[in-house]
C-alpha cells in the first residue's frame, strides 16, 4: 500500500512540476521570425507569429526596448500570451543594426536557453520591419518563403546561408570574419542573391551577386550553379557547374594560392552545334570564374575581411607560423597576394550527341 | 551480503557511472580548447584503469576492501569515511544535474523536487538490492546506446570538418587541466572497490579495461562531434553538450534533448543507486535513508552557487577518491603479501 502511495505521489509531482506545457497552446504565441531595427538607442523588434485570426495564418507586430530582450519581454504585455521562441526560424537584421555589431543584438539568441541557435540569420540593406511586413496581393508573404528563398538560392549556387550558431562560430574563429545572406524585396518576393561581409561581428561591406557566386566557388560551396558561356562559334552554351574541391596553400603566410576543381555538365547547346570542343569550353569556364574570383579577392583584401579563411588555413596547417603572424595578420591583410588556379572538367557520359540536336 | 552479480553487470554499471559526467560538463569547467579534451578523455580513463589495478589484484586473491575493512579495527572510521565521501560526491553531482535542468529544460521546477525524485528512485533501487540495480543497468545501457546513436546521427547535418581545431595550440595546459576535471568526474574507484565484493564470478581487469575504453571512445566521439558541429560557438554555451543535443535532428524527430534528458536521468539514478548499494554493504538500510536525506539537503543548498564552485569541490574530492579507491586497496594488498 505504501509503495502505491509513493508511486502516486511521485507521478503527481512530476505531472505538476515537470511538464513543459504549463500553459495551453492557445496561450502561447508561436513566433515565426524576428526583425531587428534600431532607432537611436531603442531596438525595434518586429515579430512574425502564427495567427488563426488572419487569413494568411500569420501576423506581425513590433515591440521596442533598450535591448532586444527588453523589447521581446514586452510581448506578453502586448499580446497576453507566452512567447514560444524555439518555434522561430529566422532573424532579419537591418544594416544599421549589423553595422554597430551583431554581438550587441544577438546575444539573447546565443545565451537564452529557450532560443534555438540554429535559427537562420539574414541582413537587409533596408529595414527589417519592411521585410517582415512585406505583402503580395495585399497579404503577408509567408515566413516559410523567407527561409525557402535562401534554401532555393543556396541549392542553385546563388546564395550563402547562415545560422546564429555558424555566424558566431565563424566570428570567433581566427579570421573573425563571416558572411550572411542579404535579403531584399523585389517584385513582391524575397531575393537572397547578395552577401554581407562581417569582421568581428560588424558589417563591413556587401558582395554583389557575381561576387557571391565567386565566394561560393572559392569557399568550395558552389553546387548546381548554371553558367552560360560563349561556344567556339559564338553560340550560347549552358552548363551546370559545381566545385568538387577547393584548397588554400601558402608557404610563407603572405602569398596564398587557391586551387579549385570544377565539375561541369553540358546542359544545353543550340541544335545546330552538336560537336562542341570540351577543351575550349573548359578553358572558357575557368577563365570566366577566374575573372570573378580575382574581383572578389580584390574586394576582400581591400576591406581586410578574411571571409575565405586564409588565417584559419594558417592556424591549422602551420600553427607555429600563425603564432608569429596572428597579431598583425588582420592589419596586414590588404598586403597579402593571392592567385587562383582553376581546373574545369566536364562530366562526360558518352551520350553527348543525344538531345534535341 | 546474499545478493550477487556477475562481473559483466559490474562493468556495465561502471560504464554508466563514468558516462554520466558528459551531460553536466560545463564549458566553464573545461579549459578554452575543447578539442584538447578529446585526448584528456583517454588520459583520464587510462588513469582510472591504471589506478584500479590494486582493486583487481586484491580480488584475485579472493579478497575485497569491504571484507578487509570488516576484519580491521578501523572498521567504523573507514566505513564512515566511505559514507561521507559518497554523500558529498553524490550531492555535488545531484547539484550539477539540478543546475543543468534549471538552466535548460525546467527553469521553473523547484530543484528540491527533482532531487527528491532522483533520490527516491535510486534509494528504492538500492533497497531492492544490487541484483535489481545490476539488472536495470542492462536496460539503461541499451537506452544510453540508442541515445548516443540518435545524437550522432542527428548531428551529422551540422558537421563541418573545417571547424576542427589544432591540438596543443596553447601548449599542454588546457589538456592537463581538462584531464584533471574529467578524471574528477569519471573516477568511480571507491564504488568499484566496494561493489566488486558483490561479484560472484571472476572479475578481471580486462573487463574493466574494455568498459572504460568504450566510455572513453563514446565521450571522445561526443567531443569530436561537438567541435565539428558547433565550432567555437560551443564555448558560448553553459552546457555545450546539451546545446548539441537540442540542435540535433533526425527527420521527423527534432529536439532530441528530451531523449537526452530521459536517458541521463536514468543513468544518474543508477549511479546514485550504486553508491547507496555501497553504503548498504557497510551499514544498513537506515544509513541509506539518512544519507539520502543529507544528500537532498546538501544538493539543494548548493544549487545556485553557480556552476564553477561545484566543479572545484569535485576537484578536491579527487584526494579522498584516490585514498578510498586506490590507497586503501593498495594497503590491504601489500599487507596481504607480508
Amino acid at each position: 500500500m505504501m509503495k502505491r502511495v509513493l508511486v502516486f505521489l511521485s507521478v503527481l509531482i512530476v505531472l505538476t512540476n515537470f511538464s513543459a506545457c504549463t500553459a495551453d497552446l492557445y496561450q502561447h504565441l508561436i513566433i515565426k521570425g524576428f526583425g531587428i531595427d534600431k532607432d537611436g538607442d531603442q531596438y525595434i523588434v518586429s515579430v512574425r507569429y502564427a495567427s488563426i485570426e488572419n487569413e494568411e495564418g500569420e501576423d506581425v507586430f513590433f515591440v521596442t526596448g533598450e535591448s532586444v530582450y527588453d523589447a521581446l519581454n514586452k510581448i506578453s504585455v502586448e499580446t497576453g500570451k507566452v512567447p514560444l521562441y524555439s518555434s522561430a526560424s529566422y532573424i532579419v537584421c537591418s544594416s544599421a543594426v549589423a553595422s554597430e555589431g551583431l554581438d550587441k543584438s544577438l546575444d539573447f539568441f546565443v545565451r537564452y536557453f529557450k532560443a534555438k541557435p540554429v535559427i537562420r540569420l539574414f541582413v537587409t540593406d533596408g529595414t527589417a520591419s519592411d521585410i517582415l511586413n512585406a505583402k503580395k496581393d495585399d497579404k503577408l508573404i509567408s515566413s516559410d518563403v523567407i527561409v525557402d528563398s535562401t534554401d532555393n538560392s543556396e541549392n542553385s549556387g546563388k546564395s550563402v546561408s547562415a545560422t546564429v550558431m555558424s555566424f558566431v562560430a565563424d566570428s570567433k574563429s581566427e579570421s573573425k570574419s563571416s558572411v550572411l545572406p542579404m535579403i531584399s524585396l523585389q517584385d513582391e518576393s524575397y531575393k537572397c542573391l547578395e552577401t554581407a561581409m562581417f569582421y568581428d561581428y560588424e558589417l563591413v561591406d556587401f558582395l554583389s551577386e557575381e561576387q557571391t557566386n565567386a565566394y561560393l566557388t572559392l569557399s568550395g560551396n558552389l553546387q548546381n550553379a548554371s553558367m552560360v558561356i560563349e561556344g567556339e562559334n559564338g553560340e550560347k552554351v549552358t552548363t551546370e557547374i559545381a566545385v568538387s574541391s577547393a584548397d588554400i596553400n601558402s608557404k610563407d603566410g603572405e602569398n596564398f594560392e587557391i586551387n579549385i576543381e570544377i565539375k561541369a555538365v553540358l546542359v544545353a547547346i543550340p541544335f545546330e552545334n552538336t560537336t562542341e570542343s570540351y577543351e575550349y569550353l573548359e578553358t572558357k569556364i575557368s577563365e570566366e570564374i577566374s575573372l570573378l574570383a580575382n574581383d572578389l579577392l580584390t574586394k576582400i583584401t581591400e576591406n581586410s575581411c578574411d571571409i575565405l579563411g586564409f588565417s584559419n588555413y594558417l592556424y591549422k596547417s602551420n600553427s607555429t607560423l600563425w603564432k608569429e603572424k596572428a597579431e598583425t595578420f588582420a592589419n596586414n591583410f590588404n598586403k597579402i597576394t593571392t592567385s587562383v588556379n582553376i581546373k574545369t572538367s566536364f562530366v562526360k557520359t558518352g551520350e553527348e550527341d543525344s538531345g534535341m540536336g | 551480503m546474499k545478493e550477487k552479480i556477475i562481473s559483466k553487470q559490474l562493468f556495465v554499471l561502471m560504464f554508466l557511472s563514468a558516462f554520466s559526467f558528459v551531460s553536466t560538463l560545463s564549458s566553464d569547467a573545461l579549459g578554452d580548447n575543447i578539442w584538447d579534451s578529446i585526448l584528456s578523455v583517454f588520459i583520464a580513463f587510462g588513469l582510472n584503469i591504471a589506478l584500479s589495478i590494486p582493486i583487481f589484484l586484491l580480488f584475485k586473491k579472493e579478497n575485497t576492501v569491504p571484507e578487509k575493512i570488516a576484519e580491521s579495527i578501523y572498521f567504523k572510521p573507514l566505513a564512515l569515511f566511505y559514507l561521507l565521501f559518497f554523500v558529498l560526491s553524490n550531492s555535488i553531482e545531484i547539484t550539477q544535474l539540478e543546475n543543468l535542468f534549471i538552466n535548460t529544460i525546467f527553469p521553473d521546477a523547484p530543484p528540491i523536487i527533482l532531487a527528491s525524485l532522483l533520490l527516491l528512485a535510486s534509494v528504492y533501487g538500492a533497497i531492492k538490492g544490487v541484483e535489481a540495480v545490476a539488472r536495470a543497468s542492462y536496460f539503461v545501457f541499451v537506452f544510453a546506446l540508442i541515445g548516443l546513436v540518435l545524437i550522432v546521427l542527428g548531428s551529422f547535418y551540422l558537421i563541418d570538418i573545417d571547424k576542427r581545431e589544432v591540438f596543443f595550440y596553447n601548449g599542454t595546459d588546457d589538456m592537463l587541466w581538462n584531464t584533471v576535471v574529467i578524471f574528477s568526474r569519471i573516477s568511480t574507484l571507491p564504488q568499484l572497490a566496494i561493489l566488486i565484493f558483490c561479484v560472484k564470478d571472476k572479475a578481471k581487469i580486462t573487463g574493466f579495461f574494455t568498459s572504460q575504453i568504450c566510455v572513453a571512445t563514446a565521450c571522445a566521439l561526443i567531443f569530436v562531434i561537438l567541435v565539428l558541429c558547433m565550432g567555437r560557438f560551443a564555448s558560448t554555451q553553459i552546457y555545450p553538450i546539451y546545446t548539441l543535443f537540442t540542435v540535433a535532428k533526425l527527420k521527423p524527430l527534432e529536439r532530441l534533448d528530451s531523449i537526452f534528458s530521459f536517458v541521463w536521468l536514468m543513468i544518474f539514478t543508477l549511479k546514485l543507486s550504486v553508491s547507496f548499494v555501497a553504503i548498504k554493504i557497510f551499514f544498513d538500510k537506515k544509513a541509506v535513508y539518512i544519507s539520502a536525506v543529507i544528500m537532498l539537503f546538501l544538493s539543494t543548498s548548493f544549487v545556485g552557487i553557480s556552476v564553477l564552485p561545484t566543479s572545484y569541490i569535485q576537484l578536491f574530492l579527487i584526494i579522498p577518491s584516490l585514498i578510498l579507491g586506490f590507497f586503501v586497496p593498495l594497503y590491504y594488498l601489500r599487507k596481504g603479501k607480508k
